[in-house]
Parts: C-alpha cells; sequence; structure tokens
C-alpha cells in the first residue's frame, strides 16, 4: 500500500476535496484560508509522490514542494493581515460582510 | 508495518482535515489543521522526503497556524454571527467537492503514469536537494525569497493602514 503511487494520489484527491469543500462552506475568512491550506499541503504531498514513483530527476518533486510551502507561507502572511484589516473596518471576519463589489 | 503507520497517517490527516472544515469554531478548526499537518508531514516522511517533512511542520505548523491562532485571538467578532449551515449550502459544497473527488480520482487512477518504482534514495537526500537549489534552481530560490519579502512588507503595510484610520491618539505611542 505503502508502495503504490495511486495509495498517495487518492490521499491528496481526498484532502484536497476536503480543502475546496471548506472554502466553498466556510464564510468565516480564517476558515476559509485554513481550507486554501489544506490544498496546498494536498498538491504537496502530490508532488513528493510524483518524485518518488515516477521517471525523471527526483529532487525537482521537492524542490517544487519547497516552492510550494514558500508560497503557502506568503499567502498566509497577506491573507491573515487582510483578515485584521478587515477586522478592523468591519468588525467582523465574514465574506458575508463585504459585498460592495455584488453586482 | 510502514503499511500500518501509512493507513494510520492517512486516517488522523483525513480526520483532522474534515475537523479542520467541519467545526464550526475557529479555534477547533486549527487544532483539526493542525492534526492534518502532522499526518502529512508523516506521509512525507514516509515517501522519503524528510527535509520536505520538517519544513512542512516548521512552516505550516510553527508558522502558519500560529499565525492563525493570532489573528483568531484579535479578530474576536463583536457579535456572535452565526454561519449559514443551510442544508442546501452544505449539500452542495460536499457535492462539488465529492464530484471533484471522483473525478480527478478516477482519472488519476485510470492515467499511465512512467512509473519508476521508488527511486534511489541518494536521490531524494536533502544533501542532493540542497546542490539542486543552489545550481540548478538558484534562480527560483532567489525569487521566492523576493516573493516572500514582498508578501510579508505588504502584509505589515496593509494591518498597519487599518491601525491609522482609528481614531485612537497615535502621537506619543509612535515613538517607542
Amino acid at each position: 500500500m505503502s508502495e503504490a503511487l495511486s495509495s498517495y494520489l487518492l490521499f491528496s484527491c481526498a484532502m484536497f476535496a476536503v480543502g475546496l469543500v471548506g472554502v466553498l462552506l466556510r464564510r468565516n475568512l480564517v476558515a476559509m484560508l485554513i481550507g486554501v491550506e489544506l490544498m496546498l499541503n494536498a498538491v504537496l504531498i502530490n508532488l513528493v509522490a510524483f518524485a518518488r514513483f515516477t521517471d525523471g530527476q527526483p529532487g525537482i518533486g521537492q524542490v517544487f514542494a519547497l516552492f510550494i510551502i514558500g508560497v503557502a507561507a506568503a499567502e498566509a502572511a497577506v491573507g491573515l493581515s487582510i483578515v485584521l484589516a478587515v477586522h478592523k473596518a468591519r468588525g467582523a471576519i465574514s465574506v458575508d460582510a463585504l459585498e460592495e463589489l455584488k453586482g | 508495518m510502514v503499511d500500518l503507520a501509512f493507513g494510520f497517517l492517512i486516517v488522523v490527516s483525513l480526520a483532522g482535515a474534515v475537523m479542520a472544515v467541519a467545526l464550526k469554531k475557529v479555534f477547533h478548526n486549527l487544532i483539526g489543521f493542525g492534526l492534518a499537518i502532522l499526518g502529512s508531514a508523516g506521509v512525507t516522511v514516509i515517501l522519503g522526503a524528510e527535509f520536505v517533512a520538517l519544513m512542512q511542520l516548521l512552516i505550516f505548523l510553527g508558522g502558519i497556524a500560529i499565525a492563525m491562532v493570532f489573528a483568531v485571538m484579535m479578530s474576536t467578532p463583536r457579535e456572535q454571527d452565526e454561519e449559514d449551515r443551510s442544508p442546501g449550502r452544505v449539500l452542495g459544497a460536499v457535492g462539488i467537492g465529492s464530484g471533484f473527488m471522483v473525478v480527478v480520482g478516477f482519472l488519476m487512477l485510470s492515467g499511465v503514469f512512467p512509473a519508476a518504482g521508488p527511486q534511489d534514495d541518494a536521490l531524494f537526500s536533502a544533501q542532493h536537494l540542497g546542490l539542486l537549489l543552489l545550481s540548478d534552481y538558484a534562480l527560483p530560490f532567489e525569487a521566492i525569497s523576493l516573493l516572500l519579502l514582498a508578501a510579508i512588507l505588504g502584509s505589515v503595510i496593509v494591518a498597519r493602514r487599518s491601525r491609522e484610520d482609528d481614531d485612537l491618539p497615535t502621537e506619543g505611542v509612535e515613538g517607542v
């Protein structure tokens, strides 16, 4: 089981789907960010699994995984500061409070 | 033995992920997120990428989760607004998620990947990774450093600007 590519792929697919549900379902900004982080984490596992089990230079998958971690950190920093700014301006961190651009 | 550990880690991290999405309190979500990250770092160790697993723990748990705890602490809603958990919304979200999983899972299982079996451990080591980052991937490495610097400066500016709009006296506090 741990020697087959497909089990890792299914695992990361399930985790990505859970993160997707989180982004779609939640209205709290921090909870939505958690969903996005889960999705990034799933992609990271996927890349490392492909690097392990397919042809090609195996280090590249890990390099991309490290870049994903960097992008996740940047995204979390910007997202959380936006959360703080929204909270200061509105007193709530629900996306329902942000509807100026609603058509 | 490895299979047993793999199954356990998968169960832990998927349960954590479901906790991170389904529970109503954001703090409980964060605990579930931590579980999910711990489990998937274990999976990364089983895959043989110890360095990536350590980075995952350090940055997702030590950085992002802690920053989210601070954000939750500093942004308590003034009135507790209930989330809309009507059956339609829940069904829609879960339906899209499971539809995604079925379609992508089917494509992944039916796809033909140039399988090579588990790769050589020496090519998977942190030493090899470090050499790659300092030779072939030096430019992307610098680019991601620049991206991080810009993101962190930007987030400081975004978080500061909203503070200046407050009516609180800022003189005297600034000079610290």
